[in-house]
């Protein structure tokens, strides 16, 4: 028993001690600074984001609807008022700005995990999902080498001997399979819970979009279902019974590779579908910001490989050799 | 340009010191023991009953008992409800005293897990209402959220569109805190009485509707006007006792 497990030890070793192509990483660190300039940007630029930081992340006495409960963060500047939230919203601005052309490193991303979560921590109240994965994902930035490749960190390094935006050396694999793990854990976890509710089974009809989609709070459109006269529940249950399959099944794409491409499919399907019927914050496109961690040359050469072999036999049927 | 790499070089003998790639490995699969610990499902959030009290709970649970009854399961939904509630209560403790030390770590390193989205529809939400009273004891309506918007040039509509604007709302209607509800509506008070020079008092409500289920076709539940409160220029929130229909 304990050689097998020390057996399973060091090849697990050995698989996070694989360096592969940086392009991924580089891809996850631009859509996580496009995530974050798609959450801070319109509170800073707009008159209705402005009056919305006055309204959930400021103290009651200094415009804001509650009474926080403050933290370290916000009270070593001088509390939750709106000249502390509104430079630390600044400063997530431009580190999300850096992050997308790459510049500095890892700095911005640590700094932006910073301002960032002492601004939005001061109200959990108005927080969601979208603000959690934004943590995991600037923590997860911090640990691989992000500005490889695809950055201006990259031109600047390669500026004596051949400038280019792109340099192929290859770097840890790890800081990428432990993204595609946590975006795994994100998507089965939400959907084991969702398996208390009816409406997510048969047993309800798969019920739960069509109804989640005339909520005042979260649908885009809640007059949507009412005024199309019962036409979208089979639309909207098949949907309801894609999205519970998907979730609940995610994990499986940590052990089979080639089934990657598909679940991803699926997934820019489903996150396209909450952006436009749902008003749930960054949520969707943080999400799709992990998905370049989904693929590693190999995973595409894997799926390339599977969808050749159905090309050449559409049935499945695998011919031995006699 | 990346102010990392000089730390990097200086810790470059610590990454290729031959026990770091299972050194590593073991911090590796501690942080994914804590992730995948701490976003295990709490069935129960609240130690109070009270949300289990909401039409939308007892409803879930309702099909529940009607799905174990019609396959032989004899059980009512007082029944249902009381172990459901005590199961997940001790779920929670077990789960509690695990997950303890991993989310501390968790929120000291700033990545929460609790991945609780939809879990299950709110099939009787609220809208928020609110009305302003004028001087002469005219009332106005401003908006109900979802619904209409009266009044645009008072609260805009992108503001009401807004997720963190429609969370503080959610939780007004769902939330155990009856203070949240008050304080929304002081909010909104202080807001129009700079708006409004006639402004008297403002009137925010929550109104209960019944969603359309797709497949059962079922008498729907009249709105309900579940909760007001007045609050007088410039004075303190306070739940109004008066009910309408």
């Amino acid at each position: 028993m304990i050689p097998r497990l020390r057996q399973a030890f060091e090849r697990l070793a050995a698989l996070t001690s694989r360096t592969e192509s940086p392009v991924p990483l580089a891809l996850f660190r631009i859509g996580v600074g496009c995530s974050l300039l798609w959450l801070i940007v319109p509170l800073l630029l707009t008159r209705v984001g402005r009056d919305v930081v006055g309204f959930a992340f400021v103290e009651r006495s200094s415009g804001g609807y509650r009474n926080l409960a403050g933290s370290w963060g916000a009270d070593l500047f001088g509390g939750a008022i709106p000249e502390v939230i509104f430079p630390l919203l600044w400063i997530s601005a431009l580190c999300g700005l850096l992050m997308v052309v790459g510049l500095f490193g890892r700095l911005p991303v640590l700094v932006a995990a910073v301002a960032t979560r002492i601004a939005l921590s001061q109200n959990m109240d108005v927080s969601g999902a979208g603000d959690a994965l934004l943590g995991n994902a600037l923590l997860l930035l911090l640990l691989g080498d992000i500005t490889a490749t695809l950055s201006l960190d990259c031109r600047w390094r390669t500026r004596h001997h051949q400038p280019s935006w792109i340099d192929p050396s290859p770097i840890a694999a790890w800081p990428r399979q432990l993204a595609a793990a946590q975006l795994c854990i994100v998507y089965t976890s939400t959907g084991v819970q969702k398996l208390v509710s009816m409406a997510w089974t048969p047993f309800d009809g798969f019920s739960a979009l069509y109804q989640i989609l005339q909520s005042p709070h979260w649908a885009r459109f809640p007059h949507l279902i009412g005024d199309a006269g019962g036409w979208l529940a089979i639309p909207f249950s098949l949907l309801t019974a894609l999205t519970i399959t998907w979730e609940v099944s995610f994990v499986v794409v940590l052990f089979k590779r080639s089934l990657r491409p598909a679940f991803a499919v699926v997934g820019i399907g489903v996150h396209l579908g909450i952006l436009i019927f749902m008003e749930v914050g960054i949520f969707s496109v943080i999400s799709l910001a992990f998905y370049p961690t989904l693929f590693s040359q190999q995973t595409l050469a894997a799926a390339r490989r599977q969808v050749g072999r159905f090309r050449s036999d559409p049935a499945g049927r695998t011919h031995r050799p006699t | 340009m990346d102010p990392f790499r000089p730390l990097q070089r200086r810790l470059a003998p610590l990454w290729s010191h031959p026990q770091w790639p299972r050194l590593r490995l073991l911090l590796l699969l501690l942080h994914i023991s804590a992730i995948v610990v701490v976003a295990c499902p709490a069935p129960v959030r609240s130690p109070s009953k009270k949300q289990w009290e909401k039409p939308s709970v007892k409803a879930e649970i309702r099909g529940w008992q009607q799905r174990l009854n019609s396959v032989g399961v004899r059980i009512d939904e007082r029944e249902l409800t009381d172990f459901a509630f005590e199961t997940g209560r001790r779920w929670s403790v077990a789960r509690n005293s695990i997950v303890m030390p991993f989310s501390a770590y968790l929120r000291a390193i700033g990545a929460p897990q609790g991945w609780y989205m939809f879990t299950a529809p709110d099939r009787f939400p609220q809208r928020f209402q609110l009305e302003l009273v004028h001087d002469d004891g005219v009332t106005e309506p401003v908006f109900t959220l979802g619904q209409s918007h009266e009044r645009p040039d008072l609260v805009d509509p992108a503001f009401l569109d807004e997720h963190r604007v429609r969370r503080a709302l959610f939780q007004t209607s769902w939330s155990e805190r009856a203070t949240l509800f008050q304080d929304v509506c002081s909010w909104f008070e202080r807001r129009l009485e700079q708006q409004v020079p006639t402004l008297k008092e403002v009137h925010c409500s929550q109104i209960q509707f019944q969603v359309e289920h797709p497949w059962k076709i079922e008498k729907k539940a009249p709105d309900k006007n579940t909760r007001t409160v007045r609050v007088v220029r410039g004075q303190q929130a306070r739940p109004s006792t008066e009910t309408r229909p």
